[in-house]
């Protein structure tokens, strides 16, 4: 016989109120829990996407991030020369020494943050495929005209809003003012929603100049083949001229979104499995509510056959409905932040880290898990008290 | 008069759902408290800052350092009672996730800037002076925050080894003292050493991150920040200097716009609370119909009736509101620690406990209101019809 599954979503339409009152506040819970989910996701799908497998990023030792690091120009030469590292058509090594610092720049609606400066090679383009100049053009070698990337475009005051009106393509971007100079911007990047389009890219030299230093940060290199990549690491470690490290450019960026991703997780668990408390207790009341006045139907169920068990998985099944729709109007309720531009500090870089609310496929199945989650356990004690309602007794009350 | 034994009736039938939703309450009054006191407790990192001290950091970027050589022009400025300086050493102990912050600074001065030696018993970090003086005394050792100190079982005496990553190199220093912190807006978790033993180690680079200066009155804070600026402004190295305030709004403005998403997420966990609230008084509501019927005969007026419903859903929640005020008080000792890395301190304020309680009790009114309104509405007819 199986579980009388119509009976049972009929029953929850009955009382319509107290059901949908009981989804609206699963749903609020798994709203939560999406909201802070999309948050972490947009932070590292940013980074993890960020850079290509066969580019590689050499540090100085024991340097956790760019910022961290200094590669003098001897080095940068050895490094430059080895036969691992691609070459242009004219034979010259796509090998650039970058300097990285976060400058402070007032934001666009007040305060500050910090913003990744990279100075790097005019042609740099070439060897990180999938940054392109999407409105202008690049920065001339040995100039002090800079490219920005998009995602700064609107957050940092002084250069352009991209949502405002009359605002056209092509337009003045702005001027980069820092360090008593206003450096033209002439380019827009766009990478993806990656994060160079957090970043601010002029030339190496200029940059060293202003920064007053005299080593590169970090040398970039394209590899002819990615399997250099294992030669290059055991070179360097075995000359000792060398204090450097070697990481994919893909790596040194996953690497970043590690912990930070991991405590948005944590605090969207912590959040919604709080929150979920209070949803279970909701939903608890109503089946129950719902159960005592309902003590005849289930006499009768039981009267005509059907075992305890057929009425106690139906009351799960009413519960486990009451949680996947909730999930459903959740992910629904969140769904407007899908995309909304935002930025935090990226705690490796300690510069502003631009990204999107991001509500994935990965994302709404942990939610409506969730969500199915929480229903089953607000139906386990009004399931089990219906199960042992002695027959007699429900068809007498 | 209004019928209140009812109400204890009321209690013993459906305790269990009355129980059931406090506990929805209480859950939404602890979570508000918390994520408040994360919110509070950000501030406080810039509120509680000295109104007398300016940080003088480059005007390129936090990441350029200053030359040393300017402390004594800094020294000299008026109205600045001392100066000191702190260098950001970064480095990693044991393993790069191991982190708490890591300052190379001046020992002598940093105790007239924060220490022992600040009039008025007025510095931040407290130290036994021995402990001061033995730190001060031997250029190989440092000072540790409490929580630090607690975090990885440093005691004096200890040696804590760290690599450098800024600054190339195998360190080691011994611990002379656990200070604690006597102000919200410094947290307990950096380790402070020598910064003459760093600038050795690099060959006399002779640079630091930022100076602090101490003023003698703090109405002089705008016009000697702007000398020290002046003083710099042709120069290689210009400075920018803020007020402490300022300084420390600087960090706070980093993190986003994280008021706005902790103000959703507070949002979602009061409606949700109210779903449930507005749920159980709906059912109280459906089930009592039969019993309003027989107020009604009896000749209660309606605004008792109304009353009662009132009463008994503004206690359920502040009883809820309780629990949960308590449940933060409890879980406040224990979020403190894994919380450290964001706000020096995480304590829970009155002023958020009073909020609290305030939000219980405006549930309990607003969802109270509803079947209140359809109970005192309800024509006594209907309601006996109901007797069946």
């Amino acid at each position: 016989m199986p579980v009388p599954v119509r009976y049972h979503l009929r029953s929850l339409l009955v009382r319509r109120t107290a059901t949908a009152l009981t989804i609206l506040a699963v749903g609020f819970s798994v709203a939560t829990l999406v909201l802070v989910l999309a948050l972490a996701q947009g932070f590292e799908r940013t980074l993890a996407g960020t850079g290509r497998a066969d580019n590689v990023i050499f540090l100085r030792k024991g340097a956790t991030s760019e910022g961290e690091s200094g590669v003098d120009r001897e080095s940068m030469r050895i490094l430059a020369a080895r036969s691992e590292v691609a070459r242009d058509p004219g034979g010259r090594p796509l090998a650039a020494g970058e300097m990285y610092a976060g400058i402070n720049l007032d934001k666009a609606g007040g305060g500050t943050t910090n913003v990744s400066v990279r100075g790097t090679a005019e042609w740099i383009l070439a060897a990180r495929e999938g940054v392109r100049v999407q409105e202008g053009r690049m920065f001339r070698q040995g100039s002090e005209e800079v490219v920005v990337g998009r995602a700064l475009l609107g957050r940092l005051r002084g250069l352009r809003d991209p949502s405002a009106a009359g605002a056209p393509a092509g337009g003045p971007i702005g001027t980069l003012e820092f360090a008593g100079r206003a450096m033209p911007i002439v380019g827009i990047l766009e990478a993806s929603g990656t994060a160079p389009e957090s970043e601010i890219w002029g030339d190496a030299e200029v940059f060293l100049q202003v920064f007053k230093r005299e080593s590169f940060s970090t040398v970039f290199a394209r590899l002819a083949d990615p399997a250099g990549f294992r030669s290059v690491e055991a070179a360097i470690a075995g000359d000792a001229r060398l204090q450097v490290k070697v990481e994919t450019e893909r790596d040194y960026f996953r690497r970043q979104s590690g912990g930070q991703g991991t405590f948005f997780r944590v605090m969207a668990w912590f959040l919604a499995a709080i929150m979920a408390v209070g949803a279970i207790f909701g939903s608890t009341n109503t089946l129950l509510a719902s159960l005592a006045g309902r003590s005849r139907e289930i006499g009768t169920l039981l009267a005509v056959g059907y075992r305890p068990w057929h009425v106690m998985a139906g009351f799960l099944l009413e519960a486990l409905v009451i949680g996947l729709v909730g999930g459903g109007v959740g992910v629904a309720m969140a769904w407007p932040i899908h995309g909304v531009a935002t930025g935090t500090t990226n705690w490796v870089t300690f510069t502003e880290q631009a990204f999107a609310f991001a509500i994935t496929g990965e994302v709404m199945v942990q939610a409506v898990a969730f969500a199915g989650v929480i229903g089953v356990a607000g139906g386990v004690i009004p399931a089990l008290r219906a199960a042992m309602l002695p027959p007699t007794e429900a068809l007498r009350a | 008069v209004i019928p209140w034994m009812l109400a204890v009736a009321h209690c013993r039938k459906a305790w269990f759902r009355s129980l059931l939703t406090a506990g929805s309450v209480a859950v939404a009054v602890f979570l508000f408290c918390m994520l408040r006191t994360v919110v509070t407790s950000i501030e406080a990192t810039v509120s509680a800052t000295e109104s007398s001290r300016l940080i003088s950091q480059s005007a390129v970027s936090l990441f350029v350092n200053l030359p040393i050589a300017m402390y004594p022009k800094m020294k000299s400025q008026p109205g600045v009672r001392a100066v000191t300086h702190w260098t950001w050493f970064g480095g990693v102990f044991r393993d790069p996730k191991e982190f708490f912050p890591r300052f190379a600074v001046d020992p002598a001065s940093f105790r007239e800037v924060y220490g022992d030696r600040r009039p008025g018993d007025s510095g931040e970090y407290r130290l036994p002076t021995d402990h001061w003086e033995a730190w001060e005394r031997e250029r190989g050792s440092c000072i540790v925050g409490r929580a630090t100190a607690e975090k990885y079982g440093f005691r004096v005496g200890d040696s804590i080894p760290l690599e450098g990553t800024i600054y190339p190199g195998s360190y080691s220093f011994v611990v002379r003292g656990i200070y604690e912190s006597a102000n919200p807006a410094y947290d307990e978790m950096t380790m402070f050493f020598h910064w003459d033993y760093l600038d050795e180690s690099q060959g006399r680079m002779g640079s630091v991150s930022t100076y602090t200066l101490d003023l003698d009155r703090a109405a002089d804070a705008p016009a000697v920040a702007a000398a020290v600026d002046a003083q710099f402004s042709s120069s290689a190295n210009r400075s920018r200097t803020l007020t402490e305030r300022a300084f420390q709004a600087q960090f706070v403005s980093m993190w986003g716009n994280y008021t706005l998403l902790l103000s959703f997420i507070g949002g979602a966990v009061l409606v949700a609370a109210f779903m449930v609230t507005l749920n159980t008084l709906l059912l109280n509501a459906r089930e009592r119909v039969t019993e309003v019927g027989v107020l009604k005969t009896l000749g209660f007026p309606d605004g008792a009736i109304g009353t009662l419903n009132l009463v008994e859903a503004v206690g359920l929640c502040l009883l809820g509101g309780v629990a949960g005020c308590a449940v933060s008080f409890v879980a406040r000792a224990a979020l403190e620690k894994p919380l450290q890395m964001f706000v020096p301190t995480f304590q829970v304020l009155p002023a958020t406990y009073a909020a609290g309680l305030a939000i219980a009790a405006a549930l309990g009114l607003v969802a109270g209101a509803v079947p209140g309104i359809l109970a005192a509405r309800m024509p006594v007819v209907r309601a006996l019809r109901r007797l069946g």
